[in-house]
């Protein structure tokens, strides 16, 4: 196939400014279960290729489903799809007011690996035995629990990306995730809770750091705790962030700011390079290059190599995410940032893992420091407006007083803000860290890709959206 | 692109494929689609694409266990490999009584395909994209689109199974939205989104979404905080879909109500909402986009009362969950080829009904303070209904008049208590999608948090 793709470039006329073929193919398997029962157990295989071509600075795509050594004729069809997409490319260049011209390609060529591809991981049958056994851990827990929950799942891929302009890779990447939920009951109350847990890596790996069984106790114990919870007092509180937290913030906060599509689009964080956006003791990264995280992403979808992109140094914003497009817009060069969410879309600006640089506190200290507050834990859903205006919601939120943390859960909360203001507010930083923002996946434009995020814990000024006002509280 | 006819055969020969393995009962559903797509972006044309895609999802049965397996490799051999591997794992997996597939049952065609869209292509995508992007910007200068697109998908998809099901059917789709804000030296508004969808060329009507789309984006400038509040949420379709219309229907489906997933587990016959509001769903009706003759299972659709003043009639169901409580399925089986049939509603029309049924002018009328939201941005916990969350693009409301827009205000409550205080319901309609709201739906006694307190 690469042979064949290669020979399709070098007929190309001069007028193509790029060309980008991109090939995936993925298996996945998911099992999921509910009160003891197998309800699905699926594996599924996904391949197609897809073509961009840019020419005269108009983006044209086009994709088929299906993989090379599966379909008739593929090398007429890839030509097919080409002349589709060249066809399209001069069809959007005559309506474009600006064209698009791209920062100038820098080659990748090699062959990048997931480590974990080399290790065994679990068969299809071994998932099933261990959702039920998860499951069964849920359910048996406690007289409370009403319902139990587990879907555990694995994905394979292998991508190739080849340009005009001369990259020529291939990527092999494994992405394994566990979602374990608890709903428990008590005088008509339904409360629930869900542990997930997502990595680069195979099932295998997934245990390496985490023990199914205590996820299960966890999420059982949290469900149980929740019906006796109260809702915490709504106003600006003085709060202690875990460092999935600080993923969520990083990502949704601050992350979607400084993509520079967004950026250009009249973003908060426009003409703000160079300020103080953050605490002096801030500094803010993206990274595809760190396989502990969920993100990790060796060469992005452009075939530009993953990047450590510092976005905030010391407090001063100093960077934006790019592609090869929004690069040359703004002077920068690309920062490996350009995703697809499969073979059939076109890619956009995303992040990888992004975090906070541990600081020198230690968390406890932070916490014995801290006279009234919530400690705040357990990443949920989150999004973020153009105007730097957030809101995600905590699976756990604790009061701190007097240094200590009380044992008191208060029932999920949603935090707002505005994330510059947040991240001005940070008056302490720990030095642990961890990359762990749970399972899922960030679902800008449509396209669900991995990512993660974290740091060390933090202590900010956040909004809580809670019963009563309490400013301060 | 496979012909219509050779998709049924595909889905025949993997049936076919998993008998011969041994499966007791055997379903296989195949789909493809082509979609051309123009997408906006920074107040320009960025992208077009052209996509083709094909699928196919098998489903067997061996001793009341459960297997499944889906490509979207649709060669012989491959469906043969998968057919096998949904045999291996029903195999393996622990019995269920109620695994099984339902029989043939005789369809209707239901009109969901327009043959005038065999002619759409990628040109008049791009004409449709530009015309949102025009009709937004002369609408007001102030207005940035960030994100815009149009899409046309026309397909289609058959299903086979060893009960005697085989049909086929075609359907096409547009879709267009905005998304954006204004912009006024340094004030940004708030994010604004429209978007609308139909399966008939001539139903397209772009100019309308970009209007809509450039007035929330422009009256969203301005926005002044309020003092924190008890007073009325009043929610426009848009916003209401996402507020209260996903923990309902998660609530109604089968199989959360029988695993005690749903507040309205054995509630059926008992008021669960205002008597004012009726909810019901019908997949028959024609030129809709969420119709069809057939479910993912391969069972006709029907029209089905959820809730009927305020009390829990129904809920919705697949074979699977209606065989558990000895029924029939609704015809509500839902997903692509990618999944087991789940259960999910068609068009769903949430209407009022009753003496607090107004017209949307007399709901603004009557209200003494209150907000009325465009967009909710925050968690709702489907199963205990505890929503908290930031209203977005939301309109202070003062002794019937709407005054100015509003910043950052937050509420919380439990929506399964907020349906039961409804003030009062728009007897106008609109649909979003495969949805169908009140142009306006007033929630009573909702408690608004400002960060300026009371």
């Amino acid at each position: 196939m690469l042979d064949t793709i290669q020979a399709m470039l070098s007929d190309l006329g001069t007028d193509y400014q790029e060309v980008v073929v991109r090939s995936h193919n993925l298996v996945r398997r998911s099992v999921s279960c509910r009160e003891g029962e197998l309800e699905e157990t699926t594996t599924e295989n996904l391949a197609g290729i897809g073509i961009r071509v840019l020419i005269d600075g108009g983006w044209g795509f086009a994709s088929f489903s299906g993989s090379y050594d599966s379909i008739d004729n593929p090398a007429g069809l890839l030509r097919k799809t080409l002349q589709d997409a060249t066809k399209i490319s001069k069809m959007l260049s005559r309506s474009r007011h600006q064209k698009v011209q791209l920062a100038p390609a820098i080659p990748t060529v090699g062959k990048f690996q997931v480590t974990s591809s080399n290790r065994s991981s679990l068969s299809l049958e071994e998932m099933m035995d261990l959702a039920l056994e998860i499951d069964k851990a849920v359910q048996t827990s406690s007289e409370l629990i009403k319902s139990s929950g587990v879907a555990l799942g694995s994905i394979r891929e292998q991508k190739s990306i080849l340009t005009l302009s001369g990259t020529s890779i291939e990527v092999v990447d494994e992405k394994s995730d566990l979602y374990v939920s608890a709903i428990a009951t008590q005088n008509g109350r339904l409360e629930s809770h869900t542990e997930s847990v997502g990595i680069t890596g195979n099932v295998k790996d997934l245990f390496r750091s985490k023990n199914p069984l205590e996820l299960a106790a966890r999420a059982s114990n949290l469900a149980i705790k929740k019906l006796d919870s109260r809702i915490p007092s709504a106003g600006t509180h003085l709060v202690v962030l875990d460092p999935e937290i600080v993923g969520l913030l990083c990502h949704e906060a601050i992350g979607h700011t400084v993509e520079a599509d967004f950026v250009l689009s009249g973003s908060i964080a426009k003409g703000k390079l160079g300020e103080a956006v953050a605490s002096p003791e801030v500094t803010m990264i993206d990274s595809g290059t760190r396989m502990e995280g969920a993100g990790w992403l060796p060469v992005d979808d452009e075939g530009t190599k993953a990047n450590e992109t510092v976005l905030i140094e010391a407090g001063v914003l100093t960077s934006y995410l790019h592609n090869r497009e929004t690069a040359e817009l703004m002077d920068f060069k690309p920062t490996g940032n350009c995703r697809a969410g499969g073979y059939s879309r076109e890619p956009i600006i995303r992040m990888t893992n992004t975090f906070i640089k541990p600081g020198d506190w230690n968390r406890e200290e932070i916490i014995q420091d801290t006279k009234s507050g919530v400690l705040l834990a357990g990443a949920g859903s989150g999004e973020a407006d153009a105007n730097a205006e957030y809101v995600f919601d905590v699976s756990e939120a604790y009061p701190i007083k007097n240094g200590e943390v009380s044992s008191e859960l208060l029932r999920g909360v949603a935090i707002s803000g505005n994330a510059f203001e947040t991240l001005k507010s940070v008056d302490a930083i720990g030095a642990n860290f961890k990359l762990e923002m749970g399972a899922g996946a960030c679902l800008k434009g449509g396209q669900p890709v991995k990512v993660d995020g974290g740091g060390p814990s933090l202590r900010c000024q956040v909004r809580i959206a809670g019963r009563n006002y309490n400013n301060g509280g | 692109m496979i012909e219509e006819s050779d998709l049924l055969s595909l889905a025949e020969f993997a049936v076919k494929k998993a008998m011969a393995k041994g499966a007791d009962q055997a379903e296989a559903w195949i789909e493809q689609a082509i979609e051309t797509n123009v997408t906006l972006e920074r107040n320009d044309v960025n992208s077009g694409s052209s996509s083709q895609y094909s699928g196919i999802g098998i489903r067997v049965i061996k001793d009341r266990g459960l297997g499944f397996a889906s490509l979207n490799l649709l060669s012989s051999k491959l469906i043969e490999r998968a057919a096998s591997d949904a045999v291996a794992i029903a195999r393996y997996a622990a019995p269920i009584e109620h695994n099984a597939l339902p029989e043939k049952q005789p369809l209707t065609r239901v009109e969901i395909f327009d043959p005038a869209s065999s002619l759409f292509d990628v040109e008049d995508a791009l004409a449709m994209s530009s015309e949102l992007l025009k009709v937004a910007k002369d609408h007001d200068k102030r207005v940035m689109v960030d994100y815009g697109m149009f899409s046309a998908t026309i397909g289609s998809q058959a299903i086979c199974s060893s009960e005697g099901i085989a049909a086929e059917e075609k359907s096409s789709v547009f879709i267009w939205q905005l998304l954006g804000m204004a912009r006024e030296g340094d004030d940004v508004g708030s994010y604004a989104a429209s978007f609308d969808a139909t399966i008939r060329v001539r139903d397209i009507n772009v100019q309308n979404t970009a209007e809509d789309f450039a007035r929330k984006a422009i009256h969203s400038l301005g926005a002044k905080q309020v003092d924190s509040f008890a007073g009325s949420l009043i929610m426009t379709p848009l916003a209401a879909a996402g507020f209260i219309m996903s923990p309902l229907v998660s609530s109604v489906l089968a199989d959360n109500l029988q695993k005690g997933r749903s507040q309205f587990a054995g509630r059926e016959g008992v008021q669960v909402a205002s008597e004012c509001i009726n909810l019901r769903d019908d997949g028959t009706i024609p030129q809709a986009i969420g119709s069809g003759a057939f479910d993912r299972e391969g069972s006709p659709h029907a029209p089905i009362k959820i809730i009927t003043d305020g009390q829990f009639v129904s809920p919705l169901y697949n074979f699977f969950a209606a065989s558990r409580e000895e029924k029939e399925t609704s015809g509500h089986a839902v997903g692509s080829y990618r999944t087991v049939p789940r259960i999910g509603p068609t068009n769903l029309i949430l209407e009022g009904t009753g003496d607090k049924v107004q017209k949307v002018d007399q709901v603004i009328e009557n209200i003494k303070k209150g907000i009325i939201v465009t967009r909710f941005s925050g968690d709702i916990d489907p199963i205990s209904g505890y929503f908290s969350g930031l209203v977005k693009g939301g309109f202070y409301v003062a002794n019937g008049e709407i005054n100015h827009p509003v910043a950052s205000v937050t509420i919380q409550g439990n929506i399964f208590e907020s349906i039961n205080s409804i003030g009062a319901i728009a007897q106008e309609l609109k649909r979003v999608g495969s949805w169908t709201l009140p142009e306006l739906l007033e929630f009573e006694q909702i408690q608004f948090i400002s960060e300026r307190g009371r």
